[in-house]
């Protein structure tokens, strides 16, 4: 299976959310990395044809998806950012009518809907109405309901916002049991959401694709740019202008700066291994130089 | 679809405001049809002076209206005059003068006095067989306070109804909007479209279904009071006036027929007309205010300007088809060498514009961008 995107673009007015993405999606996990504003739920949107394109072209092996119409939605799975639900509806109904949505018939919908209750851990709150759920219940019942067709592309818009560690964790193993041929696209902040998970990691930033690839290639390339030295404290702010620190944690002796820089930014700092944020840190620093 | 279709029937029915609005319906509906038992009739003179209730004076109204059968000439003159004397031997002018209790002795010379009296009180000479224009043979007379109720009240209760479909109906693809559900349900297999026709098909069966119970249930009323007296009598005789001189011949079935078609008609333009704007809003709110202007808007504008062919489209919108003064009391249209009747123009124009209002909603739906 292969979802393609070619020079794939989206405008709101003079504003463009998605400039020119061409991109490649076969069975793994994709972490979509960007800030608030990059596109990323814009792209997402225009995967699942809920948002118009304003240019190029996605298809799933070679068929255009605007053409396939029910025929592709029936291998959706889409978790939007905000998630909406019916207040008075309770979990076991909110499923149900979802299931209904996806084409499931009544007997299949509800063997999955207990499993997938089950599994995200709301059985014993079927009953329960869903304007009494917690931020993370809702959260999990989200996820549940992106499931339950048993998606072959599965697109996922924060999908760990409001959720707790352990909650993550959980998660995370539940994503990866999933994902098995299939298309898992996932957008984050949360940089260990896709760390161990992920089979390729996309940056977005302003609308563009800036870097793409395997976590391990992309750590690769920033090999021998991040640092960590020990700095005294009066010198921490100007470190801060001068450098993009990824982390700064302070010790008996000073504080301990994580830096991400071309070159050894002080006397005395170490070479150490870069990290997914480092990445993240290394692109947007990059291009506001360029800028 | 009809398991969604199910869902989507909850969905019109379990919100809290929605529930308040129905009990309150409900409410009025009971209060209104204890209000209509005959136990409770206005009381009535008899030509002997004596004063009977409830259904006893019914009952005499009753024999009295059909004692005379088909209104000639003769008949009216002999009720008006029986009338006259009846209030003058048993009643003071003080009683008479302000209170319409007082100026008929029963309901049946009410209705007749009516057609046949001016706003003095005095006999108009119109003749019995010219009532309404083309008026063929003379008015069948009978008891008719039952027909005349659930006249009134049908005339009353599909308004209310109309007010209910407003607000039911208006957050039906808006609410969608504004919840995020949207995103969920456009992304969907079948959101695009067993979704959207689920969403339209339970509105207008909602629509339908609350107009057809309160029919029925008013019908049932006051089939249990009144039981069919008055179904043939001719409508022409409303004590209330609502069929005027409606040009053509008019039982009270017919008139109840003509009144719950316009209901249906109405409504069911109201509904797709919500749903349309529902689904091409951008909000509940914004889809009530679209509609309640388009509901309420034709009743200030016809016959604002003397424009006959704006005037004949505001005639076709629902407020007005709800109007038994406006269906019943308007001249005919005439298309080439055909008449028709306002009521059948009426129905004409619902079942045109509702299925354009269905598809203008079903591809709103469908063609709608997810924003929030």
């Amino acid at each position: 299976m292969e979802l393609k995107l070619q020079h794939v673009t989206k405008r709101y007015g003079t504003k463009t959310a998605v400039d020119d993405i061409n991109i490649t999606l076969r069975e793994g996990i994709y972490g979509l990395l960007g800030a608030n504003g990059a596109g990323k739920t814009s792209l997402m949107r225009l995967i699942c044809l809920i948002q118009k394109r304003s240019g190029g072209e996605i298809a799933l092996d070679g068929r255009e998806i605007m053409e396939l119409k029910e025929e592709y939605r029936a291998l959706l799975g889409y978790l939007p950012q905000n998630f909406g639900y019916y207040p008075e509806f309770t979990a076991w109904k909110f499923l149900l009518y979802m299931s209904a949505l996806k084409g499931l018939n009544k007997h299949a919908a509800r063997r999955r809907i207990e499993e997938l209750l089950d599994v995200t851990g709301l059985s014993k709150d079927r009953n329960k109405k869903i304007r009494t759920f917690s931020g993370g219940m809702k959260r999990r019942l989200g996820i549940a309901q992106a499931m339950l067709n048993n998606p072959k592309i599965l697109i996922l818009d924060e999908p760990t916002a409001g959720l707790d560690p352990k909650e993550r964790v959980h998660f995370r193993n539940l994503i990866s049991s999933f994902s098995k041929d299939k298309i898992v696209l996932l957008s984050t902040h949360i940089v260990s959401d896709i760390e161990y998970i992920a089979d390729e990691i996309l940056v977005m930033k302003e609308g563009r694709l800036i870097r793409s690839g395997e976590p391990q290639r992309l750590l690769g390339d920033l090999k021998g740019k991040v640092w960590e030295c020990i700095v005294p404290f009066e010198k921490v702010p100007e470190m801060e202008r001068r450098f993009t620190v990824g982390n700064l944690k302070n010790e008996e002796n000073g504080c301990l700066l994580r830096i991400v820089s071309e070159t050894c930014p002080v006397e005395g700092a170490m070479e150490t291994d870069p990290s997914l944020e480092d990445i993240y840190l290394y692109d947007f620093q990059r291009r506001e130089e360029e800028a | 679809m009809i398991s969604i279709v199910g869902l989507e029937i909850q969905k019109l029915f379990q919100r809290k405001f929605i529930i308040l609005l129905l009990a309150v319906y409900g409410g009025i509906l009971l209060f209104m049809a204890y209000a209509g038992n005959p136990n409770r009739y206005t009381p009535i003179l008899t030509s002997e002076g004596t004063v009977l209730k409830g259904r006893e004076a019914v009952e005499y109204e009753k024999n009295l209206a059909e004692k005379y059968g088909r209104l000639s000439d003769a008949d009216v003159q002999e009720i008006l005059t029986e009338n006259a004397r009846i209030l003058s031997d048993y009643t003071d002018e003080n009683q008479m003068k302000n209170d319409v209790h007082y100026r008929y002795a029963n309901g049946f010379y009410a209705s007749v006095a009516a057609i046949f009296e001016d706003e003095n009180g005095n006999y108009n000479h119109r003749p019995a067989d010219q009532v309404y224009p083309g008026q063929k043979g003379l008015l069948q007379a009978g008891l008719t306070v039952g027909m005349d109720m659930l006249l009134s009240y049908l005339a009353s209760f599909i308004l209310f109804a109309a007010l209910l479909m407003i607000v039911m109906i208006s957050p039906v693809f808006a609410d969608e909007y504004t919840s995020g559900m949207d995103s969920l349900i456009l992304s969907s297999r079948y959101g695009k479209t067993r979704c959207a026709r689920a969403k339209i098909f339970a509105s207008f069966l909602a629509s339908a279904g609350i107009l057809a119970v309160t029919i029925l249930l008013l019908t049932a009323v006051t089939t249990v009071y009144f039981g069919t007296d008055g179904f043939f009598v001719d409508a022409h005789l409303c004590v209330t006036g609502m069929i005027g001189s409606a040009p053509y011949a008019l039982p009270y079935w017919k008139a109840i027929v003509i009144l719950s078609a316009m209901g249906f008609a109405g409504l069911l333009m109201l509904t797709g007309f919500a749903l349309a704007a529902s689904s091409l809003g951008t909000s509940s709110f914004v889809s009530v205010l679209v509609t309640l202007a388009f509901f309420v808007l034709p009743v200030f504008l016809w016959g604002a300007w003397d424009i006959p062919w704006l005037n004949h489209i505001l005639e076709m919108c629902p407020v007005n088809l709800l109007s038994p003064a406006k269906i019943f009391n308007l001249p005919a249209l005439e298309i080439g060498s055909r008449e028709i009747q306002i009521w059948q123009m009426g129905i004409l124009v619902a079942v045109c514009f509702t299925p354009v209002c269905a598809v203008c909603s079903y591809f709103g739906f469908q063609k709608h961008q997810v924003r929030s």
